[in-house]
């Protein structure tokens, strides 16, 4: 009885599987050195599967933030992309549709350079990770903080490697109901880059064939999605363009719906009915001038 | 002796409940009529708790618990999920991942072991690997085929759930590069999923099954970029090729005849330069539906929905006792179960179910709500807008998520009050978590 009673008590008290997701920050090189270049990645790991990530990764004045990127992550979606700022934080926000779980996940990156030799301390504060339930629950968050050490003399660093890929190519999708936009039609778009990262997008309109761009270029300007179509009629081809943080670009075409406009129809049938009525006065003047 | 009759009375209030849930179980080689349930075997869960074997020896009040279900029933017993394994052919090694094997009613992986052969069936030499979801084969010889499982175990070593076979070929080591100069730094403690060059195109194959004749439609990085037609045996196959090296998340479902899509299933991977990387032994979760939006309370409801074909299904209806109920697939897929709704309290439930054919067990798919109350509705055909779908088209994707991106944390009105989806008068993480989690592409 009394062995049955610690087995059972054995078999109550067993830990249950614990579930959660662990925020884990990773540089590379580890050997670092004053005026080196480290690159620190943040990473997940949770065997649930979880859809959405926010939090905010600090670091110590020892350390000078040259970029953030999202090259490579498992995010294709942000609310809050990684960007550096003059404070010492940069908040991130995403979301994975479909979910994530698995093993050192890729959020996003971060590029250092040591300021100066001694300690050098990042963490990620405020994290917060749901689960892909369908509800949003909330999955319990541990942050495993980064700390190395910066040696006097300089290490070599990282070197950042060469990235000749561009953007993975997407699609252009048309939302045409949106109060959003006070009901003008917009484009949605979105890209990852395996890489560097996607750096901005870019868009251009243009009603001129490809074959004569080249005497007649495009031009592009910065845009982010959504895009309201500047021309509503449709008639123009909108090109996006996603361009990576090496220049690489991936470009994607919103096709024309129309050939011409309905303004452009309505004047085009008025002179056409202009042409037809003044045939007819110039044949039956033809034909009253018939003796 | 006050103390003995309260055991009595605890234990035949305890299992008089299942016998009301258990079922004849039949084969062709034999057949049990009136199961008897013991104790053993009987495994209680909630969020917070777990009892595993016999409730009888513990003096009352000790085991206690703010919500407590106690699932009892002749197919009242725990499983697991089939991972879904991925091997990419590296210099001299493969590398592997898969997904996470999910248990339930008492089942929870805490390891896993790979098994390697170089013949296709095995016997394969088995590594264990611990609670990770990827891993190296390395010291292989460049060329030659490696098949590759995954066992997942439990927390004494019983292998739980295997997955589908998964083969690779890794390739010879290169020659020496060029001298450069510079550093391209230590490997250190650095990694994870990063390919530290950026240079050529990978591509990758997905098999499994899903419905006969269904479409199967596969997302990377959230956007469709494949929709195909499964055989009539259910199986499917897509290749993708000039793709880059790097991380992905790759998700599929399925939509069967009638239009309803079963639940994502999602899977990083991490694509190699030059490599093939398989993913095979993928199991679309069943779809499901009823006849009825609202169902009269003691009327039946006819639970169907679509599978591989001659699966086991297992349908859980979400309510105050879970039950658990058993069908069988057709020769197409289809499977129907009559549920009699006279147990069932008034109110809101969830139906939800998943599939077992040839070894391989399926996650569960995306749950069907319905209620019970004091007069039958039937469910209409399509329903249009459904969660997370803001514009009405049908799918969730980047125009839904634009919509719900305008709302974040603005003041709501209009759509704005649909797109707050967790109806907490904000749109936060939360929703776009919800709306991720309905994700169609």
């Amino acid at each position: 009885m009394r062995n049955f009673l610690l087995t059972s008590f054995f078999v109550l008290t067993m830990p249950l599987s614990a579930s959660a997701a662990t925020f884990t920050l990773s540089a590379t090189p580890q050997d670092v050195g004053a005026g080196d270049l480290v690159r620190v990645d943040v990473l997940i790991d949770s065997i649930t599967p979880v859809n959405a990530f926010s939090g905010i990764v600090t670091y110590g004045a020892s350390l000078a933030p040259i970029s953030a990127t999202d090259g490579n992550s498992i995010v294709p979606l942000w609310l809050t992309p990684p960007a550096i700022s003059s404070a010492p934080r940069i908040p991130f926000e995403g979301i994975v549709p479909g979910g994530f779980s698995g093993m050192r996940g890729q959020i996003f990156t971060i590029l250092f350079r040591a300021r100066a030799a001694g300690k050098a301390s990042i963490a990620v504060s405020e994290g917060e990770v749901l689960r892909n339930d369908g509800k949003g629950t909330p999955e319990i968050v541990i942050s495993n903080p980064l700390t190395f050490t910066i040696a006097k003399e300089a290490r070599g660093g990282y070197a950042e490697p060469a990235d000749t890929t561009p953007p993975e190519p997407f699609s252009v999708t048309m939302g045409n109901d949106a109060s959003e936009t006070a009901g003008s039609l917009y484009l949605v778009f979105a890209t990852t880059d395996k890489g560097s990262g996607v750096d901005h997008y870019a868009v251009a309109e243009s009603r001129v064939p490809v074959f004569l761009q080249r005497f007649l270029p495009l031009s592009f300007a910065t845009t982010e999605s959504p895009y309201v179509m500047r021309d509503q009629h449709r008639t123009s081809a909108v090109y996006i363009e996603a361009v990576d943080r090496a220049g690489n670009v991936q470009r994607a075409v919103f096709p024309p719906q129309y050939i011409l406009s309905w303004p452009e129809v309505t004047v085009l049938l008025l002179i056409l009915i202009a042409v037809a009525l003044l045939f007819v006065v110039v044949i039956r003047r033809r034909y009253s001038s018939l003796p | 002796m006050r103390t003995k009759r309260a055991l009595v009375l605890a234990l035949a209030a305890l299992f008089a409940a299942p016998h009301a849930f258990a079922q004849d179980a039949t084969s062709s080689s034999y057949q049990i009529l009136t199961p008897t349930l013991g104790a053993s075997g009987a495994y209680a869960t909630s969020t917070n708790y777990s009892l595993l074997g016999t409730i009888g020896e513990f003096a009352n009040s000790t085991a206690t618990s703010s919500s407590f279900g106690l699932n009892l029933g002749f197919v009242a017993f725990p499983w697991v999920t089939t991972p879904v394994i991925a091997a990419t052919g590296a210099t001299n090694a493969a590398s592997l991942s898969w997904t996470a094997a999910v248990g339930a009613l008492g089942y929870s992986t805490a390891s896993y072991s790979i098994g390697q052969s170089t013949t296709s069936g095995g016997p394969y030499s088995f590594s264990s690997v611990g609670n990770v979801l990827s891993a190296t084969a390395s010291s292989l010889t460049a060329n030659q085929t490696y098949y590759f499982i995954v066992r997942a175990h439990d927390s004494y070593g019983l292998t739980i759930a295997t997955s589908s076979e998964v083969s690779a070929v890794p390739t010879a080591a290169a020659a020496p590069p060029p001298t450069q100069s510079g550093s391209l730094g230590g490997g250190g403690i650095g990694g994870g999923f990063f390919s530290p060059v950026v240079t050529g195109t990978a591509s990758a194959n997905f098999s499994g099954r899903a419905y006969p004749r269904s479409t199967v439609t596969l997302l990377k990085d959230a956007q469709v970029v494949s929709s195909v037609a499964a055989d009539a045996n259910a199986m499917f196959s897509i290749s993708l090729s000039n793709l880059s090296a790097g991380n992905f998340i790759f998700s599929v479902y399925g939509e069967d005849g009638s239009g309803n899509r079963s639940g994502m299933l999602s899977f990083p991977v991490s694509l190699t330069a030059g490599a093939t990387t398989n993913i095979t032994g993928i199991f679309i979760s069943p779809t499901i539906s009823t006849d009825k939006e609202q169902v009269k309370r003691g009327d039946n409801l006819v639970i169907f929905g679509q599978s591989a074909p001659q699966s086991s299904v297992t349908i859980t209806v979400n309510s105050d006792t879970e039950l658990f109920l058993q069908s069988k697939s057709d020769s197409i897929g289809a499977y129907l179960y009559t549920l009699d709704t006279a147990p069932l309290e008034l109110g809101s439930h969830s139906a939800k179910s998943k599939a077992a054919v040839a070894g391989e067990i399926s996650e569960f798919g995306q749950a069907v709500d319905f209620a019970v109350g004091t007069e039958s509705i039937t469910r209409q055909a399509t329903k249009k807008c459904g969660i997370g779908d803001l514009n009405c088209d049908g799918k969730v994707n980047l125009i839904d998520y634009s919509i719900m991106a305008y709302w974040y944390h603005r003041p709501l009105s209009g759509r704005g009050v649909r797109a707050d989806l967790n109806k907490d008068v904000k749109v936060n993480l939360t929703d776009f978590s919800i709306l991720a989690a309905h994700w169609t592409g």
